[in-house]
């Protein structure tokens, strides 16, 4: 992994106390996000990613704790920063747009004020109402919406989906922040709709020169939008590297699999082939490949602690088979 | 469409049982939540004391209730410095024993908490049922009423009805159960609104039953547990009704003793007496705490979607 | 809600109101006695001017025709002479009415400040001491009889302590001039402030009273409003944002919990007309609900058809508040 990271997430645990017991939810997860780069987390629902980047915002809620890791943003640790600091970072130098805009944004206060608020928040003082009134006006014409200045005074519920998820880039991309989170951008919307909203995003991103993590349970939007990606499974990151290297050669069993479970543009008669088996109930896992009960290659050698191990070229995989 | 809607309806008598089987099983796994839930069993326990203290009054207590004795007037109670054992609360301005009355007190309040909870449920039930199932103009003529009397707070009408037919227990009831069937009217149309498009309803109508059949045996089973914790909430809110009319002189006449004429009773000892007024206003506390929580057991157990 | 669903709303109110009317017409007209040796008292008449009264009442033509011309007095505030007062019952209603509308208001504010501001300490300390506590505090309130409450009050603290007075409304009435019949405003106008304190102490055991099982009730409904709000992702997201506690409590969360709780309130406004009968009878309250539990007895019934038609019709628009609030609160139903 390269030094000048952005952010550095190294050894993270986010677990679940419940009464059935302990919900290891992030269990020991490893990621860089590279300045300016566009890092696509992949994962079934359940594999920890939202868990890994609410971990980061410090916005896991009890149950929920961080019982160990590191990450590191601007050379400090987020996870031992006083709450107070925290908030001033989140929305400002690291913001997230959530899976549903509807259920995100408040049902009850008006488009313009949840914009303004985040604004004025970060700018204390400097921004006056109105000058904050100005920028958001400005922001919304930059992602596209039209009669921004009319269109302040709405309620969430008066916009279609698409332009409610423009809103939410709006409030995120508001203080230009250094890197944007953004989560499962498209599973709320239809599919005409999540192609602009994607490009809305790289675009902003490269206007911005800010790094996006963009977390996603579908491999294809990430090989179109990413640089590189990292896949996660069962609360652990299996497999990193640069997106198409990633795909071209999957080291992991679980990328393979998940790539042969995905239709191809450029070869539809492919055989599509589910990965077998189930995701593991995340309480009680044991100290082995969590990807052992589903693995081809499964052998001996898997029941021991696993490690990413370097890969190839930038690349990481957790995978005994890697090392032999 | 239509071939497959037949076909699925064929079996219906075994869609029925396979129905009405997990039913029982959620009651007895609802009644095990209940028994967990120590409060509320002890609150139920709570309430079944005073059931018994109503029915046995006569064997519990010490004294004659209406019997006066002039040398014990406002005598203190059993605790304080110039009371006895003998009348451990205490006597009234008539020197008559405050325990005793008390103990006969709980006649009034559960004979009319229970009857009004009786009166009102059967009431709101059928009327329930009638609208929600009948729709039509059955609909609107019982949604109609119920708005009017909506329209009177409760203690206003109650007072009014009263004021109009005169006191006595009989008429104490009527004045508080015209108002009260209007909750578990609502709660029965609604409950029936959607009862009536459940499969097995559908079912029973495809076979042919009669409409009174459908009502009485398979809808009116299912919407009993959200009516029944409807009604058991509401007998504290009665109970605190009935002693506000006694309170206020329009309940049980003199000398019947009923704990909210006591507490008014009481009123002018209070420099001086302050039990004669007060004592009887915790048994009133003490029932209608524990018919809250009792109801609020009930109501977590048996009906999860009003979970707060 | 737009006018014209403003309009369509009040129009739905028609029914319901003549309902109401009915209900009260027919329960005093079959009570049982006679308004004319009522009206009479003790005077004596001869049988001509019974018969007269009689016609003067109206009390000779059908019941329908009785029903229509009770409407008409109705709707224009005419409800014939108080028998006891010997005076137009609408001049002694009026009289009484601000008594009872200033310790309503009370009741109420000191239910919404209490109700609200404790519902929401108990929802953001959820399951600490502060929180136990005002869930118990709120059970007691509202299973405890209102008039047993008020006399616990008079005990503690006017006969015990001596701090607050036992009942009225105020020591020197006479000095203060009419106003608005609100004694805590007439005093301010008059710039009589140990009136005004006066006034205040004596209102405050009444009100606190009248607004206890009110401020329960609401504290319930605020707290499971705002756990409910708290949970849900737009406060997530407004965390994610990096605005301040505060303004996610008091903006973001409360305003959604606001929505429940204030349509609540509204109705339940509707119930404080109800405890003021037992409120103003603890305490002496010279309103308008001791005024028709006194008119019960002296089978006053001019004045207890006109106070509960009153009442019902109050009632009856505060409901419409409620609904009106609900929209207006909610942007959702709004457009």
């Amino acid at each position: 992994m390269s030094d000048p990271a952005l952010l550095a997430i190294r050894g993270l645990r986010t677990w679940f106390t419940t009464r059935q017991g302990v919900v290891k939810a992030v269990d020991g997860v490893d990621l860089d996000v590279l300045p300016g780069e566009c890092l696509g987390v992949v994962g079934e629902s359940g594999s920890g990613k939202t868990a890994t980047f609410l971990s980061v915002l410090g916005l896991v809620k009890p149950p929920g704790r961080i019982e160990a890791g590191q990450i590191i943003f601007g050379g400090r640790d987020l996870a031992q920063l006083p709450a107070a600091e925290l908030r001033a970072l989140r929305g400002r130098d690291i913001a997230i747009t959530m899976q549903d805009a509807l259920t995100a944004l408040n049902p009850a206060l008006t488009v313009g004020e949840q914009i303004v608020e985040t604004i004025r928040a970060h700018d204390r003082g400097v921004a006056g109402p109105a000058a904050a009134r100005a920028r958001a006006v400005e922001l919304l014409r930059l992602v596209g919406m039209p009669e921004p200045e009319r269109r302040l005074g709405d309620y969430p519920h008066q916009f279609s989906g698409g332009m409610r998820q423009r809103v939410m880039i709006t409030i995120a991309l508001s203080c230009r922040p250094k890197l944007l989170i953004a989560d499962e951008p498209t599973t709320a919307l239809d599919v005409t709709i999540q192609a602009q909203v994607l490009d809305l995003i790289a675009t902003m991103r490269r206007q911005l020169g800010m790094s996006v993590v963009l977390i996603s349970h579908n491999l294809g939007v990430v090989a179109e939008y990413c640089d590189r990606v990292a896949l996660m499974y069962a609360g652990q990151v299996v497999e990193s590297g640069p997106t198409r290297a990633v795909i071209a050669a999957p080291r992991h069993p679980y990328t393979q699999g998940l790539l042969r479970s995905m239709p191809l543009l450029s070869d539809p008669d492919r055989p599509i082939r589910p990965i077998a088996g189930q995701v593991p109930d995340l309480i009680d896992l044991p100290e082995e490949c969590r990807f052992l009960p589903r693995c081809p290659h499964a052998a001996d050698a898997c029941r021991h602690d696993i490690r990413l191990l370097p890969a190839g070229a930038g690349r990481w995989a957790r995978c005994v088979r890697i090392a032999a | 469409m239509s071939v497959q809607a037949v076909e699925a309806r064929a079996p219906a008598k075994a869609a029925t049982d396979a129905v009405a089987q997990p039913v029982e099983s959620i009651f007895i796994a609802n009644l095990r939540d209940f028994r967990r839930n120590r409060l509320a069993v002890a609150s139920v326990a709570m309430v079944g004391l005073f059931a018994l203290m109503a029915i046995f009054a006569p064997y519990l207590a010490p004294h004659d209730p209406y019997a006066s004795d002039l040398f014990r007037r406002l005598q203190p109670p059993a605790w304080l410095d110039g009371g006895e054992w003998a009348y451990p609360m205490g006597c009234d301005g008539l020197g008559r024993d405050i325990l005793s009355r008390a103990i006969y007190g709980a006649r009034v309040s559960m004979t009319i908490g229970v009857a009004v909870m009786m009166v009102a449920a059967m009431a709101g039930m059928i009327a329930g049922l009638a609208a929600g199932y009948l729709r039509g103009w059955t609909d609107i003529a019982i949604s109609r009423v119920v708005d009017v009397l909506l329209g009177f707070p409760y203690l206003i009408l109650a007072i009014g009805l009263m004021a109009a037919m005169g006191p006595g227990l009989g008429n104490i009831v009527l004045a508080l159960a015209i108002k009260e069937w209007v909750l578990p009217c609502r709660v029965a149309r609604a409950e029936t609104l959607a009862a009536r498009e459940m499969e097995y309803v559908e079912a029973a109508r495809a076979l042919g039953a009669s409409r009174l059949h459908i009502m009485l045996r398979e809808i009116l089973p299912n919407i009993l547990s959200p009516l029944i914790v409807v009604c058991t909430m509401r007998m504290a809110w009665i109970i605190i009704m009935e002693a506000s009319l006694s309170f206020l002189g329009l309940g049980v006449q003199p000398p019947v003793p009923s704990w909210g004429s006591m507490v008014a009773d009481g009123r002018q000892f209070l420099i001086g007496a302050w039990w004669v007024s007060t004592l009887p206003g915790v048994m009133i506390l003490l029932l209608v705490l524990a018919i809250n929580l009792a109801s609020q057991g009930l109501r977590d157990a048996f009906d999860p979607r009003m979970r707060t | 809600m737009s006018p014209l669903g403003v309009v369509e709303r009040l129009l739905q109110l028609v029914p319901v109101l003549l309902g109401i009317s009915i209900v009260v017409f027919f329960m005093m007209a079959l009570t049982p006695g006679d308004p004319v040796e009522l009206m009479l008292g003790d005077a004596r008449a001869t049988d001509e001017q019974r018969q007269s009264l009689r016609h003067d009442m109206g009390l000779d033509r059908p019941m329908h025709e009785r029903f229509l011309v009770f409407l008409r007095n109705a709707a224009t505030g005419e409800f014939g002479m108080s028998f006891h007062h010997r005076r137009p019952v609408r001049q002694v209603i009026l009289e009484r009415l601000p008594a009872t509308i200033e310790l309503t208001l009370a009741a109420l504010v000191i239910a919404l400040v209490v109700g609200i501001g404790l519902g929401v300490l108990a929802a953001v300390r959820r399951d600490s001491w502060i929180d136990r506590l005002s869930t118990v505090t709120a059970l007691v309130g509202v299973s405890m009889p209102g008039f047993w409450f008020g006399i616990l009050l008079i005990l503690l603290f006017a006969v015990t302590l001596g701090a607050l007075p036992v009942s009225g409304r105020i020591g020197y009435e006479g000095e203060v001039p009419f106003v608005t019949g609100l004694l805590l405003v007439d005093t301010l106008v008059a710039s009589k402030f140990a009136s005004f304190f006066d006034a205040l102490r004596h209102l405050l055991l009444p009100a606190v009273t009248l607004g206890l099982a009110m401020a329960a009730l609401l504290m319930r409904v605020t707290r499971s409003a705002m756990l409910e709000a708290l949970a849900q992702d737009y406060v997530t997201f407004a965390e994610a944002k990096g605005i301040s506690r505060a303004r996610i409590l008091f903006r973001h969360a409360l305003k959604n919990a606001l929505i429940p709780t204030v349509t609540v309130a509204a109705i339940e406004t509707g119930t404080l007309l109800g405890g003021n009968m037992i409120v103003e009878t603890v305490f002496g309250w010279p309103g308008l609900g001791r005024l028709v539990v006194e008119g019960i007895f002296t089978r006053n019934y001019p004045l207890v058809q006109a106070a509960v038609l009153l009442y019902a019709v109050i009632y009856v628009l505060l409901n419409l508040c409620a609904d009106l609030l609900y929209a207006t609160l909610n942007p959702r139903v709004r457009s």
